[in-house]
């Protein structure tokens, strides 16, 4: 575990822009030859997912009463907006749609709500 | 190898001058770091002296997984036949269905499990379970023997009650295997290290070695019947740092680390500091793959060279004894190889504990009192060398009745780089002729 945050998306949070507080870290960027700066792509949580899949493990799929869901999890600070962007993207929505939890949490969801996969 | 005389008459017939031994008498403490052992279930080197003051050893490096979506990614892994699954693990978790091993197969399946604790394996038929948990948050060392309609589990060496058997080795042809995960979710809410396959059947007597002797691998026995080719997939997982878990086998089937970090530190494990890299079996442990003299982070092998080899992240740690707390004006010798400027050789836990450190190249301490030092032999010293050669340090004047712990190396910030050898500690000062004698003794070991 490398990131300090898990999140539970849903599909089109997941499939949708990343805040843009969240730019800075992660979203993908484009560089010249001369590692300047070119531009920045339009970046979903799908593309943060996949390319911090390394860093910060698989992407977790979970179906719960018939919507799909994404855990993800990320390395995020209050200091600079990215905890309250993504505070924002829960606000007004039912567990666990875009809502944040600690790694216990994380485990809890997950433990209720995949199938054991073989034995 | 050093020979050993025990002086017993006293203090005048200890000074020598020409002997071919170390000085035993008021010896209190002896670490030779020629091996490692067992002691009370913890990995120590044991206290050469006549006291116990073994050190244990904590230089074990392992993967931590979060028990959410760690895992590490092998991407095609072929195996046929009997096997064996072998690993160090550790948890307290109370999670079901956490896979040590996740080998897909043609057909069926080849699954390790802990299930709040409990050790069992899948073939996509039959479900084998051991009938105790060890979900007891300390390491615990796992084999698993897979025959023909048989399983056999052994845990710490010893063979576990399994509720049936009647297993199928099912054939897996460039598949998917997963350490520390099923299919990249679900992973063990715990620790991994020294994950290991053959393609053969050990034996109880293997189980037994393999336990024993952590630091080698069990076809170093020359009685067993595994050898060096049944070693089909080799990941340490001690790199310590990257997202590359290497294949030592030879087979080239590098793992992808995904989300899992690395912890050092750790005890009872495999002991880096110890570690004989170079082994006689004919396979380096942890070497670079195609790189042979390179360990698997690109540096030069670190040999133990009789010693405890330091990387800056692992110590010793010796237990508070009145047979050290009670000396007041004493000795402390050892050997040391480093190129590293900023260390602590002997410390315990307050800045008014330590001997041997130094971050400006001149030795100081937080004794009480006064030391003087000395370097290869009874010539005065005030600075350690830097050169990447052993030198033999002695302290006298040493005043250890206010530590509350012994460690070796480990004041934060102040972590050693080397080799340390013959760490030796007496209740007297001993003289200059003493000191010459000890080092004189050693020099052809450490040259």
């Amino acid at each position: 575990m490398q990131g300090n945050i898990f999140i539970c998306l849903n599909r089109a949070t997941y499939k949708g822009l990343i805040p843009t507080e969240l730019e800075e870290a992660y979203s993908r960027k484009v560089y010249d030859i001369d590692s300047d700066l070119v531009e920045v792509l339009d970046t979903t949580f799908e593309d943060v997912a996949i390319d911090n899949r390394v860093k910060f493990g698989n992407v977790i799929e979970l179906n719960i009463a018939d919507n799909r869901y994404y855990v993800i999890e990320l390395d995020c600070s209050w200091l600079s907006g990215e905890v309250s962007a993504l505070l924002n993207l829960g606000s007004a929505l039912n567990y666990p749609s875009n809502c944040l939890m600690t790694n216990t949490e994380a485990m809890e969801l997950i433990r209720d709500n995949q199938d054991d996969q073989d034995r | 190898m050093i020979n050993v005389i025990q002086n017993t008459i006293g203090s005048l017939t200890r000074r020598v001058s020409t002997a071919a031994s170390i000085i035993t008498q008021n010896l209190q403490m002896w670490l030779g770091f020629t091996s490692s052992s067992w002691v009370g279930g913890e990995l120590v080197v044991l206290d050469e002296s006549t006291n116990t003051n073994n050190a244990k050893l904590f230089t074990g490096k392992a993967l931590s997984f979060d028990g959410v979506n760690d895992s590490v990614d092998v991407p095609s892994f072929s195996l046929t036949g009997e096997r064996t699954f072998a690993i160090w693990f550790k948890t307290n978790s109370t999670l079901s269905n956490r896979r040590l091993f996740n080998l897909s197969s043609d057909s069926g399946s080849c699954n390790i499990t802990l299930s709040n604790g409990l050790i069992n394996c899948y073939d996509g038929t039959n479900n084998p379970i051991a009938s105790t948990s060890f979900n007891d948050g300390v390491w615990h060392r796992l084999v698993i023997v897979m025959k023909s309609n048989d399983v056999k589990i052994y845990v710490d060496k010893l063979s576990q009650t399994l509720t049936t058997t009647n297993w199928i080795n099912r054939a897996s042809t460039n598949k998917q295997l997963r350490i520390g995960s099923n299919t990249g979710t679900q992973s063990i809410n715990g620790y991994i290290s020294y994950a290991e396959i053959y393609n053969a059947a050990w034996d109880s007597d293997d189980a037994v070695y393999d336990y024993a002797n952590p630091n080698k691998l069990v076809f170093d026995n020359e009685s067993s019947s595994i050898v060096v080719g049944d070693l089909v997939g080799y990941w340490a997982l001690s790199e310590g740092s990257g997202s590359i878990a290497y294949d030592s086998s030879d087979g080239g089937n590098n793992g992808t680390i995904n989300g899992a970090t690395f912890d050092d530190k750790q005890p009872t494990i495999p002991q880096l500091g110890m570690m004989d890299w170079s082994n006689a079996s004919g396979k380096t442990l942890i070497e670079a793959p195609n790189n042979i003299g390179y360990d698997i982070l690109g540096n030069a092998l670190r040999l133990r060279e009789g010693g405890f080899n330091l990387d800056g992240s692992g110590y010793g740690s010796i237990a508070n004894s009145t047979t050290l707390t009670d000396i007041t004006n004493g000795t402390i010798q050892f050997w040391l190889k480093t190129s590293d400027t900023k260390f602590s050789i002997l410390n315990g836990q307050s800045s008014s504990e330590f001997i041997g450190k130094t971050d400006n190249g001149v030795w100081t301490d937080g004794n009480v009192g006064t030391i003087t030092a000395y370097k290869d032999g009874s010539t005065a010293n005030t600075s350690p060398v830097y050169d990447g050669a052993w030198h033999f340090y002695t302290f006298t004047g040493v005043n250890l009745s206010t530590w509350t712990s012994f460690l070796i190396s480990n004041l934060t910030s102040f972590e050693l780089d080397c080799i340390v050898d013959e760490v030796l500690i007496y209740d007297d000062v001993l003289t200059a002729t003493e000191i010459d004698n000890n080092f004189n003794v050693s020099s052809a070991t450490h040259s």
